[in-house]
């Protein structure tokens, strides 16, 4: 975009200025100081770009004016201003901001350039402007990378002098520090020997001390004991007195006097078992000599009683058939001898009971009905047989027709053969009832009915008399049995006393028979203990022989066990003696006759002292033997330089990184420029003669230039070169910056240029505007001299 | 004929070694770590007992040269006392010292060898079992060959016990001496001392170092212990290796590639990581996670510190990020121009890099520090210094 006329009629100080038309890229605008320079570049900014709070000069409600541009592409604007409001001739509100794509901030920095503008390096060194304009892919964030490397270093290390606070300083403080401590605990070491030797020596002469001393003690101590063994030797002569007088039983043996008390004691038991109550012995031996027949009769006796309960029983059931035979006989009037002499029960009931049922069979068998089976079954033969022979001829069916009635006819015929005529079967059973009863000895008249009553009772009858003749039998038998029996024992049961009924005597009988047996064993036992007592007795009294009495026999036992008691006394107290004394009996003795009571007389022992400082050097030996605490402070001061060795790696890798971001970027920069700083270059050179070069390290957020010999940051310019370094940038920023190529404002910034100066900054505006329109106001008149060298130049007068 | 018996060869105890390399200073740890040097001679006293060894073989080093405290030589000495069995001792290089040698006396059946060659004859109810070779360290003259002048004297089975280093197997070369002129000497058994690392460097004749009986640093790493030796007829018959160290180093290697979340991690150091061990983790592969890793390393180890039932000693992050690095050197943006450069700079020589990270005056004063690095450290930590920078760049874009 370009701008074509500007057209004020008030705005500021200015009233009614208009620069005619403008048709070159670079246009001078003249006018001496306070002529409105500032008010006209204000005018054009605030007409681009309006924004409340303008700076210059004061909003004031007759401000207007108008703007004519022509876009890059031809197109031809108005811009109308009407105080603040900008429209365009349509009515439409336009800013330049749409369509530069700028904002009025940065258009300001980077276009409205006066002297103050032209030194802003804000935005220049902004994140989002630096990294889009003034450096590669990536080496925007070096500068991160770089603080953060340094902080890390800084961190470990200072960069100019140790600290102890910084790690690496702390670290090489420690292991300094515990060196020192070593060396201390190594020296306390050295006392060690003249410990060890001064314990040793003292530990030397404690021990000669201890042997003297116990020397002596061992002396008395050993007198004192042969002292205290005086009573007891004594007691020995006792002893060996006692032992003199009961010598004599030493032969005696001991085991005569405790066979002796045994026998005693064993005899005394025996006879204590014996009962001094005798038994009738005679009594005894006769219920002894039949003890066979007793037990015999025992035996036998619960057979005996039961066949006499069963005589009785059988008796009575005799009795009471006879009662049922007499019953009987009243009840049908017929003797138990008329009875016997007919046949009876099912012989007669059976055949009454045929009567009755032949009497039972009705009239009238159906003969006809046979007769028309036979009649039929001709005619149907006959038929069939017409069938068979074609007579009737139905066809190919005539013949199983024919067949079929053939057999049915046969079958009708044969019918009439095969069933009985039923009145051929009541001829055959006309029989007379009534002779045949007569005939086998029944009353004349008796019924079928009567004769089976009648004939059942008569069976009866016989059938009690049959049983009344077996029970006779049965009692004979009996009877002759239980006969035989009192026949044997009766006897028996007088002979023993026992009189009465057999029943009774038997069992008495027994129970005496049984007191005897035991009896009997009572007296073999006594029998045998008699025999023991006597053959002890006989015993005791060898033993007594031997002795003569019983009170010598006790004296030389008694005589016996003394001896024995001083003999273990007098070895008890030998033993005790010389073990006490040390020494044997003999020398004891020799010792106690001699002895004066003198004693070996006490060192006196400085041992503890000695003990004391023995004590005192251990456990200043202790102390130093304790090396945990030296081994614990090696042990630190390797953890601590390995730390050092990590760490010390760590800051290496950081001072190579660093270094190589440095260099990198240095290759990098040479190599390849971001197009910015390559056109910003190109005008630094024009201006600078070639000197210049602009030093974008990506490492470093600010702007610093480099000749041949040095790099120089903002702090180290001249204000000149600072302008023309931020002239440069700002030139080449405004090149690429915006969407649609923007007017450059100048407002006087080459005033502190000097005359070769301001030419080379004319030659590098110049090569800028070969793309750019670029107003240049200003008070010097030789300005458009200087651009007229390098083209056309509009000039306007204000 | 020879005889038959058995004996325990072991070395390097360190008694009261202070162990390092331990960024963690816990105090129940140390005491811990402290305490397992003991432990393992414990074991030997345990071992020589149960086995019925006929005498043992310490090869050197018992103390940790200036922990050689009271203590542990009085704990030393009833240890012997305990084995009962005669003890041959020849001092190593950490020996040196030996100040409480008079104060607290080895127990009668302990025979330390003097520094000039000696032989002892090794005995059994009266019958002679071995003819034994050695000398202590001598300090007066480190770089001599001990072994030189080692002859038997006997036809019975041969020890040589020394503290030495057989063919340059260590950096500082105590008591040199050559493998081959070690096998001619006519000896059955060389009980040598000095290297921590295990090794039966011939069989015939048998040349041991049966290493440290501990592991002192997250460097010994693996199972440690002695031997016994089973002699028949006069001939070895059997080397037993029995572990005395309580406490393993153990260096663990865990490939992150495609791992997501920590849990991951964890399971997979869990599966590794023997109980109680201390581990020295080494995190490889390519992972997203490497972004946690290098933005907030000590957050990261702490969480693993408490996720794990063995002692994290050290992390070394060796993971890449999870981006095609190679891809992205060429696309001309401002993390390929980091990766261009840090391709130089791991070109450059040793005093290039330190003269870099030593480009501040406090750096420079303590540039002793820094020369420790090895060279495979700083090429470690130019990647790593590489990577932070693309995991901070990648962080930003997200």
């Amino acid at each position: 975009m370009k701008i074509k006329r500007i057209d004020i009629d008030s705005f500021g100080t200015i009233k009614q200025w208009h620069s005619g038309d403008i048709d070159e890229n670079i246009t001078v605008v003249y006018g001496p100081n306070e002529a409105g320079k500032s008010t006209v570049t204000e005018f054009i900014r605030s007409t681009l770009f309006p924004m409340r709070g303008n700076r210059y000069p004061g909003s004031s409600k007759t401000d207007s004016g108008s703007l004519n541009i022509v876009m890059d592409n031809g197109e031809e604007r108005t811009l109308k201003r009407e105080q603040k409001k900008v429209t365009e001739v349509n009515g439409k509100r336009t800013v330049a901001e749409e369509f530069s794509g700028l904002d009025p901030d940065t258009y300001r920095a980077l276009y409205g350039l006066d002297l103050e503008q032209l030194v802003n390096s804000k935005l220049i060194s902004s994140g989002d402007f630096r990294s889009k304009f003034m450096t590669i892919p990536g080496g925007d964030n070096i500068p991160a990378i770089s603080n953060d490397i340094n902080d890390r270093i800084a961190a470990l290390m200072n960069r100019d002098r140790m600290t102890d606070t910084k790690i690496i300083g702390a670290c090489l403080k420690e292991i300094k520090d515990t060196d020192a401590q070593i060396a201390e605990i190594a020296a306390q070491k050295a006392t060690y020997d003249e410990l060890y030797a001064e314990r040793e020596n003292l530990k030397q002469k404690v021990e000669e001390t201890r042997k003297i001393v116990e020397a002596s003690q061992n002396e008395n101590l050993k007198k004192k004991m042969m002292r205290s063994q005086q009573s007891n030797l004594k007691r020995l002569e006792e002893l060996e007195s006692t032992r003199a007088e009961y010598i004599k039983y030493e032969s005696f043996n001991t085991s005569d006097k405790e066979k002796y008390d045994s026998l005693t004691a064993s005899i005394e038991d025996l006879k204590k078992d014996i009962p001094e109550t005798s038994m009738d012995d005679k009594n005894r031996a006769i219920i002894l000599s039949r003890r066979d027949e007793i037990e015999n009769a025992y035996r036998g006796l619960d057979d005996y009683s039961s066949k006499k309960k069963r005589i009785v029983a059988v008796k009575i059931e005799n009795n009471d058939l006879s009662d049922e035979i007499k019953k009987i006989e009243n009840d049908t009037g017929w003797s138990l001898d008329d009875a016997l002499a007919v046949n009876t029960g099912s012989y007669i009931s059976s055949k009454a009971q045929a009567e009755l049922k032949r009497q039972s069979l009705k009239e009238g068998p159906n003969n006809k009905l046979m007769k028309l089976y036979l009649a039929g079954g001709i005619v149907l033969v006959i038929l069939g047989t017409l069938f068979i022979g074609r007579i009737i001829d139905i066809g190919d069916a005539s013949m199983i027709v024919g067949g079929v009635l053939v057999g049915a006819g046969l079958i009708g015929v044969s019918l009439n053969f095969i069933m009985p005529h039923r009145s051929e079967r009541a001829k055959k059973s006309t029989f007379d009832w009534n002779d045949w009863i007569i005939s086998e000895g029944y009353r004349n008249g008796t019924t079928p009915d009567e004769a089976m009553v009648l004939s059942e009772k008569l069976q009866r009858m016989k059938d009690y008399y049959k049983r009344i003749q077996a029970n006779r039998q049965e009692i004979q038998e009996l009877e002759a049995d239980v006969s035989l029996y009192a026949r044997v024992n009766t006897p028996l049961a007088s002979a023993m006393k026992v009189p009465g009924e057999l029943d009774e005597s038997v069992p008495a009988l027994n129970r005496m028979l049984q007191q005897a047996i035991a009896e009997e064993q009572e007296a073999l036992r006594i029998k045998s203990l008699q025999t023991s007592v006597s053959g002890k007795e006989k015993e005791r009294t060898a033993i007594l022989r031997k002795y003569g009495s019983e009170e010598e026999l006790i004296n030389a036992y008694e005589g016996k066990k003394t001896l024995e008691a001083t003999n273990a006394e007098i070895a008890t107290i030998k033993k005790t003696i010389e073990s006490s004394s040390g020494v044997p009996i003999d020398d004891l003795r020799a010792f106690l006759s001699n002895d004066e009571g003198f004693d070996v007389g006490e060192l006196k022992d400085n041992s503890e002292e000695n003990n004391q400082r023995i004590g005192q050097l251990s456990s200043m030996m202790d102390a130093i033997m304790k090396d945990d605490e030296l081994i614990e402070l090696q042990t630190k001061k390797s953890a601590a330089e390995a730390r050092l060795k990590d760490y010390l790696r760590e800051w290496a890798v950081y001072n190579i990184a660093r270094n190589m971001i440095g260099e990198a970027c240095d290759h990098f920069y040479s190599d390849l420029q971001p197009s910015v700083v390559k056109t910003a270059n190109e005008y630094l050179s024009i201006m600078t003669d070639g000197r210049y070069v602009l030093d974008n390290n990506p490492a470093s957020n600010e702007i610093a230039i480099k000749d041949n010999r040095s790099v120089k940051t903002s702090d180290q310019w001249s204000s000149g070169l600072g302008d023309q370094v931020y002239l440069s940038i700002k030139m080449a920023l405004a090149k690429e910056v915006a969407d649609e190529s923007m007017p450059m404002l100048m407002d006087d910034i080459l005033v502190r240029f000097d005359s070769s100066r301001k030419e080379a900054a004319c030659k590098a505006i110049s090569k800028f505007a070969e793309d750019n329109q670029v107003i240049m106001f200003t008070c010097d008149n030789s300005l458009s001299n200087y651009f007229r060298i390098y083209g056309k130049v509009n000039e306007i007068r204000l | 004929m020879g005889e038959s018996f058995r004996f325990i060869h072991c070395s390097d105890l360190h008694l009261g070694c202070g162990f390092s390399g331990i960024s963690k200073n816990d105090p129940s740890l140390g005491k811990r770590l402290r305490e397992s040097v003991f432990e393992a001679l414990d074991k030997i006293v345990h071992t020589a007992k149960k086995e019925k060894a006929d005498f043992v073989i310490f090869s050197g080093d018992i103390f940790d040269s200036e922990n050689e405290t009271p203590l542990t030589r009085s704990r030393f000495a009833e240890a012997l006392a305990a084995i009962k069995v005669p003890c041959y001792i020849a001092y190593g290089n950490h020996d040196a010292k030996r100040r409480w040698e008079s104060s607290i006396p080895l127990p009668k059946n302990a025979y330390v060898f003097p520094e000039e060659i000696t032989h002892i004859y090794a005995e059994k109810n009266g019958t002679r079992l071995a003819e034994i070779i050695g000398c202590s360290f001598r300090a007066s003259s480190p770089d001599a060959d001990v072994t030189e002048n080692v002859a038997k004297e006997s036809d019975l089975f041969g020890i040589g016990v020394f503290h030495c280093t057989v063919d340059g197997a260590s950096e500082n070369n105590y008591a040199p001496c050559k493998l081959l002129s070690l096998r001619v000497k006519k000896l059955d058994y060389w009980a040598l001392g000095h290297i921590h690392k295990r090794e039966i460097l011939s069989q015939t004749p048998y040349v041991v170092y049966s290493g440290n009986t501990q592991g002192m640093d997250p460097k010994e790493s693996g199972e440690k212990g002695a031997y016994l030796v089973v002699v028949e007829n006069g001939k070895v018959k059997d080397m037993r290796f029995f572990r005395t160290g309580p406490v393993q180093w153990q260096d663990v290697e865990c490939d992150m590639t495609g791992m997501t979340d920590l849990k991951q991690l964890t399971t997979a150091v869990s599966s590794q990581a023997e109980k109680g061990a201390m581990v020295s983790l080494r995190l490889t592969g390519r992972t997203q996670l490497d972004s946690m890793l290098r933005i907030d390393p000590e957050g990261f180890k702490e969480v693993l510190y408490n996720a794990l039932d063995c002692n994290v000693v050290s992390v070394n992050i060796r993971t890449v990020p999870d981006i095609d690095l190679d891809a992205r050197e060429d696309t001309g943006d401002f993390i390929s121009a980091v990766l261009n450069y840090s391709r130089r700079v791991s070109q450059f020589k040793r005093e290039e890099l330190l003269n870099i990270i030593c480009s501040t005056t406090t750096a420079n004063n303590i540039r002793d520090r820094f020369e420790e690095f090895s060279d495979e450290e700083l090429r470690d930590i130019v990647k790593d210094a590489s990577y932070l920078i693309v995991e901070k760049m990648m962080e930003a874009e997200r």
